[in-house]
């Protein structure tokens, strides 16, 4: 094999791969909602919120969240995701939708201070 | 995020480099330190640009890590086996040549691959259960095959003492308590530190490399090779305990005697497949199967199908981004190697092994590279194939499937 056809292939493969990343990274990308939006018709959904640290309640396996938009969420952090919060602490969540006696509730996988 | 996501494939292929060509430097140690450091980072930028670093740095080591193997005989797990046929050509001035049949493997499996993946997205889960049940009798039989291949009883007796010996160590190694990087100082002696002391011993000098444009293939046993590759690759980068090293040893009796050229392009795609195969089996069995993908578990706790298409994509332009940096480098170890002296370069590499063994595993880890190194000359001294000394992965796996 010459190695040109192989710098040939090389930079096919590469264009390849640009292609696939250009057209999934916009598909990569939480959506974001409001509080008041998010019903647990969305149950499993990724979503992304943005509010404010309205209370804060530690458990022995997770730490409870509400978060106001001016809408109010329940956000389960379980102990293995880091968290250094406090009340009034302006937050963006990702996470996935979950239910607790019918209402929708967030278990967040990533919280950012903003 | 699509900026995002090219500088973190840039970013990773750098890091490939450096983990690629540092022998003991692996890519689990700094895919580790990244979970260390992404609760910090995470504050920049989302988990998936963290993973996206992860599987660009690890697909890059995949083709880079045949130089060290070559030219300096110093591998890492997934390609010990191509220490000697490297070590051989390179001795016959063709280093670079070497290291361009593991490239042309790794490139060509890793498009196959990813052709065949949609195809086998849903075959997996019925793969994983059925042929782990029986893994432990395929590779019992792979191994009785090896030894019974040696010629003479003389041989197929001394076969049979490396393997056990080998295999024994493995056991003691990998079950010792409190032990950092145990499998550096076990394969370093078995295939490294052995090669070079005999290559000193034998008073070898490096002989010019010539950087020639074209590689004769042979077509039919290349094709066999990436054929061989893409299946064994795929199949233990499923299973547990099973790497690269593993689906090589299966991979030799399947698609039977290559010769050095179409064996390299089979050593250099098995490790290529067995890692991107790896990211199948976290999206479908949510299994990590190395280090790099228990390190974007831990980060990303599970990947969805837009997730397993990104990293696929991240592969390939990783790949072709590599196949570049691999031909550079080893045109310039090819053109340095003859300048150094090489029994002084050889001593180099050995005290560098020695103190890497002695910093990652204290005296213990000495300890381990004394006694490998004396099991790893045994096939050389006796006339047996050096990858009998593979039994050191093979015979815990085995027990492992076993019992």
């Amino acid at each position: 094999m010459k190695e040109s056809l192989l710098i040939k292939l090389a930079l096919v493969t590469s264009l390849a791969g640009l292609l696939i990343l250009f057209f999934i990274s916009g598909n990569l990308d939480v959506e974001e909602k409001p509080l008041g939006k998010i019903s647990v018709e969305n149950l499993e959904d990724y979503v992304k919120i943005k509010g404010q640290v309205t209370g804060i309640t530690h458990t022995e396996n997770a730490v409870f969240l509400k978060v106001t938009q001016p809408q109010e969420m329940d956000i389960v952090v379980f102990k293995d995701t880091p968290l250094n919060l406090s009340k009034g602490a302006h937050v963006e969540i990702i996470g996935k939708v979950d239910e607790y006696e019918n209402k929708p509730e967030i278990l967040a996988e990533l919280i950012r201070v903003t | 995020m699509l900026l995002e996501v090219l500088a973190a494939v840039l970013l990773g292929c750098l890091a490939g480099i450096f983990t690629g060509l540092i022998p003991g430097v692996h890519i689990n140690l700094v895919s580790l330190l990244l979970v260390s450091a992404s609760g910090y980072l995470l504050g920049f930028t989302e988990p998936i640009v963290l993973g996206v670093f992860i599987i660009a740095m690890s697909i890059t080591h995949t083709f880079l890590d045949a130089v060290p193997s070559i030219f300096l005989g110093a591998p890492d797990p997934d390609t010990v086996l191509s220490v000697l046929p490297g070590h051989r050509m390179l001795l016959e001035g063709k280093g670079f040549e070497a290291v361009k049949l593991t490239i042309i493997g790794s490139l060509l499996s890793l498009i196959v691959v990813i052709a065949l993946i949609p195809f086998t997205l849903s075959i997996v889960p019925f793969i994983y259960l059925h042929i782990q049940a029986y893994m432990g009798w395929i590779l019992i039989v792979v191994c009785l095959f090896m030894i019974l291949k040696e010629t003479g009883w003389d041989k197929k007796f001394w076969g049979f003492f490396v393997f056990v010996l080998s295999g024994i160590l493995g056991i003691l190694v990998l079950s010792w308590p409190n032990l950092n990087q145990p499998l550096f100082a076990l394969l370093s002696g078995l295939f490294g530190l052995s090669t070079l002391l005999l290559s000193l011993k034998d008073n070898v000098q490096i002989p010019k490399q010539y950087v020639t444009e074209s590689v004769s293939l042979p077509k039919g046993k290349s094709a066999r090779a990436i054929i061989g590759a893409t299946v064994t690759g795929s199949v233990t980068g499923l299973l547990p305990g099973l790497g690269s090293a593993q689906a090589a040893i299966i991979a030799m009796q399947l698609v039977g005697n290559l010769g050095n050229y179409a064996f390299l392009v089979l050593i250099g795609g098995i490790n290529t497949v067995n890692f991107v195969f790896s990211l199948v089996a976290l999206y479908t069995l949510e299994k990590a199967r190395n280090g790099a993908i228990v390190a974007v578990k831990e980060i990303l706790k599970s990947i969805d199908f837009n997730g397993l298409v990104l990293f696929l994509g991240v592969a390939l332009l990783a790949g072709g981004i590599a196949t570049f940096l691999t031909l550079y480098l080893a045109k310039l170890f090819s053109r340095l190697i003859t300048k150094i002296n090489y029994r002084k370069l050889v001593i180099g590499v050995m005290l560098f092994i020695t103190g890497l063994a002695f910093y990652f595993s204290s005296w213990y880890g000495l300890l381990i590279l004394v006694v490998s190194t004396a099991v790893g000359m045994i096939p050389a001294l006796m006339g047996v194939k050096r990858s009998l000394a593979m039994g050191s992965l093979i015979l815990p796996v085995i027990l492992f499937f076993m019992l």
